[in-house]
């Protein structure tokens, strides 16, 4: 016979807590910030050389203290190459190298002594603030961000994250107060930017059109992935990546951005890749780009691609 | 009624040094069974082990005990020559049915011409009285013609033996009032008379039930603590539901049920064991040095059929049904501790004095937290602080919070030119087992997170060597390295705090398996 049927409950937190007032941090918005990127090519050392620059929009409610741009790729390697020029003493030649193996390693430039470069766990590459004057004020720009790479470019992703520095002063509140449990993560932006990639047949798209295959693959692009692109309304540009054959002829390459000759924007190098950016709009916008190459019978081909964008 | 099957008798004897006894052994380390009458008698001869045990003159009571053994495992053991482990017997004292054994100990003895004991058990009769004789043994002691003392299934020469007859209680056995005496007899000469036989030891105890005969046991042991009050920082497992189990109340003795038995459950968290215990005061770092209120499950009031208990828990009363069985389902807060259960009979309990059960731990945690253990390699970036009352035993995590921290200060070390570089401090993780990190001891947020191995607080103070006083951590730059180890810095509800926590996928793994 059971005298208590109810379930014995222990709580050991049934403590009635006084009433609490809760307080919510202040908002850390970025909004509007942006990162460009500039990529070139030497060919003589074969390295690609990225440069970004952050700009901080001038409604920020906080500066901008570190930015990251995904390097993860696919095949493993040492992640240190004395090729690839540094500014900083690199984590990895002194506690030890953290991120995945299949990154893709580069070398590091900081603007000043005021930034320092690193990599997560996660394989992206990490510029970081360390003083509240070096980080980027809203309405202010930092450049002479660096990387540089064997690899070529492709479209990544960056993240900009803002500076703590107005939690960090809040005084801790009276008792009864308190703040609700926030990070500044919720603040953090995605972009878009063009970073080194490890390349292949997944990730580029041939543009379509010509047979053979080899032939298709004398202009290839890490973006866009498609001949017909929509794009947002109110874009006026796009950054093309194209990656140019191992035996394309240089000398007959050529490009037209609605008819009209931009040859000139583009620096075709053979078994390179390159990124241009292109005006787009305000109408469909058709980006047509040739080249002859050798075939591996010896025997000469055209490639020829025609990219069109469709504001939406 | 005698019970021959239940007689164990050890015999434990020593050599006399002497030439005469020397010729003599001839069965050393031996072990020979001998049957004697219905009562079995097993010995084994030893040279030495108990020699300088010859205390001629200790015939006296005062060399008698009562004892129980409590196992099996303590019972005297006739092949090695060990005593066993025993405990006595006081007069009045109840002794619980499920003890292995009881029986006489005595400690040595010089032989005479002869000698005579008489271990004799007294079973209550119907008035309860104890005059029925239950159980007897006796032992005889000779000399031969040399003169060398002659024990029962001793071979002659043995010159102190000790004899530590036994009987294995059996559900046979009646409860109730039991006497248990020795009978003595001796003559110093052959010519003497054997003398008259006195009582020389005399102990009254009781036969209770099996410590047992009220019993708890739970289905599951441990439960993990819950995590209802605060956000465990990880979206796809904010909240961890509390943990339960049934608990359960048997009353039996030998088997058999005993049905329709009132009792009262108590339940106590531990006071000074592991877990959850409030070492010492907050003093000034939480501004108050007033008493610690209690653990919080005194709040009990809220519950139908809870009362508060004094020792500060609760108590529940229950009775068992008539197959002796009484359940209830237990449900975890959000502390972790150890839960002490006891049941007590509220009235008689077969025809004896209430009868409470062992005590019964249940503990309440989230097991498998890791003490962070700096390696030497560790010491150059980080060093432990905050291991302050009332929770001195601050730096439980998770292995994957243990290595996040790794990471992550030496991402902050390097982060600084040489000179500048230096020691980050480790400060709040989880406490032992998990569960509420009240850091002041007086069971209120904060930590409002630090309860399942995946948060650490860091220290503001930088320990750069050479430098006094000690630069302050960077923010901003902590949040960024909390990032790039793998998870993300978080303001709890004090913005001062340097607070990291592993990333989402590793949190939300953690807390699963913890909670499993």
């Amino acid at each position: 016979m059971r005298t208590i049927a109810a379930a014995l409950v222990l709580s050991f937190a049934a403590l009635a807590h006084a009433q609490v007032t809760k307080l919510q941090y202040p908002p850390l918005t970025l909004t509007g910030s942006s990162l460009s990127s500039k990529v070139t090519y030497d060919p003589g050392t074969q390295v690609y050389r990225y440069e970004y620059t952050v700009t901080a929009a001038g409604a920020n409610k906080a500066s901008i203290s570190e930015f990251t741009i995904d390097l993860a790729g696919i095949v493993s390697r040492p992640q240190l190459d004395p090729s690839l020029p540094n500014n900083i003493q690199r984590e990895e030649t002194v506690v030890g190298t953290f991120q995945p193996a299949t990154t893709v390693p580069v070398g590091i430039t900081v603007p000043n002594t005021g930034w320092y470069g690193s990599m997560s766990v996660k394989g992206e590459v990490t510029f970081g603030g360390l003083y509240p004057a070096t980080r980027v004020a809203p309405g202010t720009s930092v450049g002479g961000f660096v990387l540089q790479s064997k690899q070529p470019p492709g479209p990544r992703t960056a993240t900009l994250m803002p500076s703590v520095e107005v939690w960090d002063r809040l005084p801790d509140p009276p008792e009864g107060v308190e703040y609700e449990p926030a990070t500044s993560d919720t603040y953090a932006i995605t972009l878009s930017t063009i970073g080194p990639i490890d390349p292949s047949d997944a990730n580029l798209y041939s543009g379509g059109g010509q047979q053979p295959a080899e032939v298709n693959k004398f202009l290839r692009y890490a973006q866009p992935l498609d001949n017909r692109v929509k794009v947002a309304a109110g874009i006026t540009s796009y950054t093309v990546i194209v990656y140019y054959g191992q035996t394309i002829i240089p000398s007959t390459f050529s490009a037209t951005l609605n008819g009209v000759d931009i040859t000139a924007q583009f620096h075709q190098v053979p078994a390179s890749a390159e990124a241009v950016t292109i005006t787009i709009g305000p109408g469909t916008t058709k980006l047509h780009l040739s080249v002859d190459g050798t075939k591996s019978s010896g025997g000469k081909a055209t490639d020829s691609d025609t990219l069109t964008f469709l504001p939406q | 009624m005698l019970n021959e099957e239940t007689l164990h008798v050890a015999g434990l004897s020593s050599l006399r040094s002497g030439t005469r006894s020397i010729e003599r052994r001839s069965g050393d380390h031996t072990t020979v069974p001998i049957e004697k009458g219905s009562t079995r008698f097993l010995f084994r001869r030893f040279d030495a082990l108990v020699a300088g045990r010859i205390k001629p003159d200790d015939i006296t009571a005062s060399g008698y005990s009562w004892v129980r053994y409590e196992t099996s495992a303590d019972l005297p053991n006739f092949f090695t020559g060990s005593e066993g482990n025993h405990l006595a017997v006081a007069t009045g004292e109840t002794v619980a049915r499920d003890n292995a054994a009881v029986g006489f100990y005595r400690c040595c003895f010089a032989p005479q011409y002869e000698q005579v004991w008489t271990w004799n058990v007294y079973a209550p009769d119907a008035s309860g009285n104890p005059t029925v004789l239950f159980q007897s043994a006796s032992n005889h002691q000779t000399t031969d013609n040399f003169g060398n003392p002659c024990w029962d299934g001793i071979s002659c020469g043995a010159t102190s033996v000790d004899y530590l007859p036994f009987w294995q209680i059996g559900c046979t056995w009646k409860l109730g009032n039991y006497k248990s005496e020795v009978v003595y007899q001796f003559r110093s000469l052959q010519s003497d008379p054997l003398s008259t036989a006195a009582v020389i030891f005399q102990r009254t105890w009781k036969l209770g039930p099996s410590s047992n005969a009220v019993a708890i046991s739970v289905d599951k042991n441990p439960i993990h603590p819950a995590v209802t009050d605060q956000d465990t920082g990880y979206t796809s497992l904010q909240r961890i539901a509390v943990g339960t189990t049934t608990v359960r109340v048997r009353t039996a003795d030998c088997n058999v049920a005993i049905g329709n038995v009132a009792f009262t459950l108590a339940v106590v968290t531990d006071d000074g064991g592991s877990g959850h215990v409030h070492i010492g005061s907050a003093g000034g770092r939480c501004g108050t040095t007033a008493a610690d209120p209690g653990v919080p499950i005194h709040d009990v009031r809220t519950f139908a059929g809870g009362s508060s208990n004094p020792a500060g828990g609760v108590m529940i009363s229950g009775t068992t049904d008539s197959s002796g069985n009484w359940s209830t389902t237990l449900t975890t807060g959000t502390v972790a501790g150890n839960l002490k259960l006891t049941a007590t009979t509220t009235g008689a309990f077969l025809g004896g004095p209430p009868a409470t059960s062992r005590l019964y731990t249940l503990k309440v945690g989230f097991i498998g937290l890791q003490e962070k253990v700096l390696t030497s390699a560790e010491t150059t970036y980080l060093y432990l602080t905050g291991q302050k009352d009332p929770h001195p035993f601050n730096h439980y995590g998770s292995p994957e919070l243990n290595d996040y921290i790794r990471i992550l200060g030496a991402k902050y070390y390097v982060n600084w030119p040489l000179g500048q570089r230096g020691q980050l401090g480790i400060n709040d993780m989880s406490l032992v087992f998990g569960g509420l990190f009240d850091v002041c001891g007086r069971w209120t947020v904060p930590h409002q997170r630090h309860r399942g191995g995946t948060d650490v607080d860091f220290s503001h103070d930088y320990l750069v060597p050479g430098v006094t006083p000690p630069p302050q951590v960077d923010g901003t730059v902590l949040k960024r390295v909390c990032r790039e180890a793998g998870g993300f810095r978080v303001r709890e509800s004090i913005p001062s705090n340097l607070h990291c926590q592993v990333d989402q996928a590793t949190g939300t793994a953690v807390f699963t398996r913890l909670s499993q």
